[in-house]
């Protein structure tokens, strides 16, 4: 029995002894899961909320009045619009936007009221029909819900930036059910920068919003996608026209918004309630005669698809769709912008492989896969987000096959829109709200200098390591230096100097922090404060030195 | 027990979500269910449009069925045969062919593709996917969907002068053929009309040894024994065939024409040399009488002698005598022959008086 007793003991003691290190890292990961649970049951939630307004009032009112369909999006642009304007604030737009604003101006702050106000502002606008999509909002509410649970947990504030773009790509993953996608997309627009620390959690936070979504709504996706043909290699020069289109359209698109936009904010204050309701009556008399144009519009993308339409009339539902979600957009009804480009972007396509089938039915795949590719080369095209573009057409289709046209049309789209219109779209609305908020374009465009941009090429003067106190000084004079590199037969170097030999009496032994060529400026700006120069040296063999580094080159370099 | 306002706002934190969870599923289910109801509303709606004929109205609300309930087969099944109906038939092949991912062994939506291929003109797809039909899953009456596929099939071989295939499909068609008479019946018509003559009376011999009153076989082996040139056992085949179905035209038809052959034969080896001259001797009458019917007098001067000759020999011989049977044999081939090329093809009336010529011929 005392044997038994002291087992026991000594087993209690050991078990307890044991704790379980939980790291910032770890913690960091978990609470990205948590965030994605969070966000993705709201998505969930916001997507029922946005079909029973759309089925039990809009419906009803639709099946009961002969002009229903006039008067929904407007009374829903209306009743959206004011409360925004009046009661949440922080909810208009569509949500992309707003949450950079958070994360770079108010450092991730998001509050409760954002997330409620986008929720009930979004789902009567996109519900009453007006053109306009949930991704967007569902990206601003995973946002404001990862920022809640950071305030929760106390993060500091270095994390509290970090965090808001985590549940922002949980929140746009789990509404358009692609993870992938929408972890590209937040680092391509969002962070405006690839941060690989980053990387883990918000994947993290995705899939685990796009599991709870589908755990709900099921594994159906928005739109039922055929199998991918590619017919034949000379397909590829009509997806390369397609990128041509996609490019001018989309680049036109951008205007028409900026234009609009621009104008309706100079009117007066008043107007503000007006210009909704005068934008969803417009919506709604265009949707008499092409109801598809109406709310987010996967329905119809679907139907597309299944080559329900003929050319003529997918081109006219494309131009129809950017007529009437600019004027949605400009209005003020709050909303997103991602399922309306990628309805117009489909229309286009399928507009335009429709025509080339009719011609060349042998070597030309029927519209339906053009509607495909389409949808990523206008969303590549608008938001300048092509590598999001191929990847979530990639990921809606399920199909390999998808990915060199789409690469080849959506890479031209980018580069035409980027050549008409420079300033991309979400900081062109930016800057229309007078923020300057970063964007990956801008990133793209300042180049990042590296050490070897900088640096002193070998070969250098070095100083043998078996020198002595005199050969050492003969050649500094020798070589007229007041210090010089000596490599110190391990791979480390040192920095010899007048002063370090006296003080020394020789070669001096603490090794220098080694640098190399590929690294950025920034890793040397930090070590040069300590010291005069730097080697910089091969990956491959720290003892074969490639240059050396000071704060001289470095400034020469940026040209100061 | 929880003290720390850490561990207090974690368990808030986990409460909530806990009450999210709830709400959420219990939203989702009344949400799904609503989709549910919807969805087989707008489904039963389509259909009474679809039986009203009012199929374009009709495939707007099937869509709209779909848009509810996505993943249904059977909503997807209904648009895609209105869309046939309408004629739409890229749209339709393109809801077939996502069906047709998700469920490939359905033999009842590769029937459709093929369908769809074979009123497209794309006959090599409608091939393989008859095909692909006949030896996939069916859900129900396998057999006489099988069947109905290959006699498809056949029929679209048939029709764009494939014969040998179909004439392939109808024998391995034949070999599965249940006990159905009806079947086994019309596919023997089917190799009787591609020429495989034999192949079709074993067919129609089998329907008889379990159908024995069967007028329809029987008057397919009829048709076999004529198509084979025995006169004598057709005859015998469509007078059992008048016998057990008197109102069967065709049988009817068939005697007669049998009758009428056999009573212009001069082959039998049953025949006296008595009787073969005096067939003969019919035979250079009635090619006389068909070459007199339609030539043009003056039309060829062969004729011009042909007909005095042939008149002189029948009104100098009317009794047998040595020598005159071949005589009039050679007489009856000239003037049949200069019938057919003064005149081509003999009509219908004259379709007994051919076969005899040819027989004679050999």
């Amino acid at each position: 029995m005392a044997a038994g007793d002291s087992f026991l003991d000594d087993l209690r003691t050991r078990l307890g002894s044991y704790r379980i290190a939980i790291g910032d890292a770890e913690r960091f990961s978990l609470l990205a899961i948590l965030i994605g649970v969070f966000a993705g049951l709201l998505v969930v939630l916001f997507h029922i909320a946005i079909d029973f307004l759309g089925w039990t009032s809009i419906g009803a009112i639709t099946t009961r009045l002969r002009y229903g369909r006039l008067a929904a999006p407007a009374l829903g642009g209306l009743v959206s619009a004011a409360l925004v304007l009046r009661v949440f604030r922080a909810a208009q737009g569509s949500g992309v936007n707003q949450t950079k604003a958070a994360i770079y101006v108010s450092n991730g702050y998001i509050p409760a009221s954002t997330i409620l106000g986008k929720f009930i502002a979004c789902s009567i606008s996109i519900g009453s029909g007006n053109s306009l999509g949930p991704e967007d909002p569902s990206l601003q509410m995973g946002a404001g819900v990862a920022s809640i649970l950071g305030r929760v947990f106390g993060l500091p504030r270095s994390s509290m930036r970090m965090i808001a773009p985590v549940g922002a790509a949980a929140g746009i993953a789990a509404a358009f059910n692609t993870p992938i996608a929408g972890v590209l997309f937040v680092m391509e627009e969002v962070i405006a920068a690839w941060n690989a620390a980053m990387v883990g959690s918000i994947l993290l936070a995705a899939v685990a919003a796009v599991v709870v979504e589908r755990w709900f709504l099921g594994n159906q996706p928005l739109f039922r996608v055929p199998s991918f043909q590619f017919t034949h290699p000379s397909e590829l020069l009509v997806y390369a026209l397609l990128g041509i289109l996609g490019g001018f359209a989309s680049a036109i698109f951008v205007r028409l918004i900026e234009s609009l936009r621009g104008r309706l904010e100079k009117l007066p204050p008043w107007t503000r309630y007006v210009q909704p309701m005068v934008a969803g009556l417009i919506v709604g008399a265009v949707g008499l005669w092409l109801p598809q144009v109406m709310g987010a519009g996967y329905d119809a993308i679907d139907n597309a698809l299944h080559d329900e339409f003929l050319w003529r009339m997918l081109l006219i539902l494309g131009l129809a769709k950017i007529l009437v979600t600019t004027i949605c957009f400009s209005s003020g009804i709050p909303g997103g912008m991602f399922a309306p480009t990628l309805f117009s972007g489909a229309m286009i396509g399928g507009g335009l492989g429709g025509l080339a089938h009719l011609y060349w039915p042998e070597s030309v795949s029927p519209a339906s896969a053009y509607v495909l590719v389409g949808m990523g080369t206008f969303f590549a095209g608008v938001f300048r987000a092509p590598m999001t573009a191929i990847i979530m057409v990639f990921e809606v289709s399920a199909s390999y096959v998808i990915i060199l046209p789409v690469a080849i049309a959506s890479t031209i789209a980018y580069f035409i829109s980027r050549q008409l219109h420079p300033v991309p779209f979400f900081t062109m609305l930016a800057r229309q709200e007078g923020l300057d908020l970063p964007s990956a374009e801008e990133r793209r465009a300042v180049p990042i200098l590296h050490i070897e941009d900088a640096m002193t090429p070998a070969p250098v003067p070095v100083l043998s390591r078996d020198a002595s106190f005199s050969e050492a000084l003969a050649f500094l004079d020798a070589n007229r230096l007041s210090q010089c590199l000596a490599e110190d037969g391990t791979g480390g170097w040192t920095l010899v100097s007048r002063e370090t030999l006296v003080h020394l009496g020789g070669l001096p032994t603490e090794p220098l922090p080694r640098l190399y060529p590929d690294l950025p400026v920034d890793a040397a700006l930090r070590l040069l404060g300590a010291n005069a120069i730097l080697p910089v040296v091969s990956r491959a063999n720290s003892e074969t030195l490639v240059g050396t580094i000071s704060l001289d080159n470095i400034a020469k370099a940026y040209k100061l | 027990m929880v003290t720390s306002p850490r561990s207090q706002r974690a368990l808030l934190v986990f409460v909530v979500l806990a009450l999210l969870f709830g709400i959420t599923a219990w939203l989702a289910n009344v949400y799904h269910a609503e989709r549910r109801h919807r969805a087989e509303a707008y489904y039963r709606r389509a259909e009474n449009l679809a039986r009203a004929g009012r199929l374009a109205e009709g495939v707007e609300v099937y869509r709209a069925a779909i848009g509810y309930a996505p993943n249904a087969a059977r909503y997807q099944l209904a648009l895609a045969l209105a869309l046939m109906d309408l004629g739409r038939l890229q749209e339709a092949r393109s809801h077939l062919l996502e069906m047709h991912e998700s469920d490939p062994a359905n033999a009842w939506i590769d029937l459709l593709l093929a369908r769809i291929s074979a009123r497209e003109e794309r006959i090599d797809e409608a091939v393989s996917e008859y095909h692909q039909a006949i030896y996939g899953l069916w859900p129900r009456d396998a057999g006489s969907n099988r069947i109905q596929a290959g006699f498809e099939l056949v029929d679209l071989l048939e029709r764009t002068g494939r014969t040998g295939p179909a004439l392939a499909e109808l024998l391995a068609l034949s070999e599965e053929t249940p006990q159905d008479p009806t079947v086994q019946t019309r596919v023997a018509f089917l190799l009787l009309e591609h020429g495989s003559a034999p192949r079709a009376s074993e067919l129609f011999l089998k329907v008889l040894e379990s159908n024995p009153h069967n007028a329809a076989a029987a008057l397919g082996c009829g048709e076999a024994a004529f198509a084979q040139g025995n006169y004598t056992s057709a005859e015998n085949w469509f007078r059992k065939a008048v016998q057990w179905d008197p109102s069967n035209a065709e049988a009817a038809q068939g005697l007669a024409e049998t009758a009428e052959i056999r009573s212009l034969d001069p082959t039998p080896v049953t025949l006296s040399a008595a009787g073969r001259y005096e067939r003969v001797r019919t035979l250079v009458s009635r090619t006389l009488d068909a070459l007199d019917a339609c030539a043009a007098p003056g039309s060829s001067a062969e004729i011009e002698n042909l007909i005095p000759d042939a008149e002189e020999f029948l009104r100098k011989n009317r009794v047998h005598h040595e020598g005159d049977t071949p005589r009039a044999v050679e007489l009856a081939e000239q003037l049949w022959q200069a019938r057919k090329q003064v005149c081509g093809t003999p009509p219908k009336s004259e379709e007994a008086l051919d076969l005899v010529m040819a027989k004679v011929a050999k």
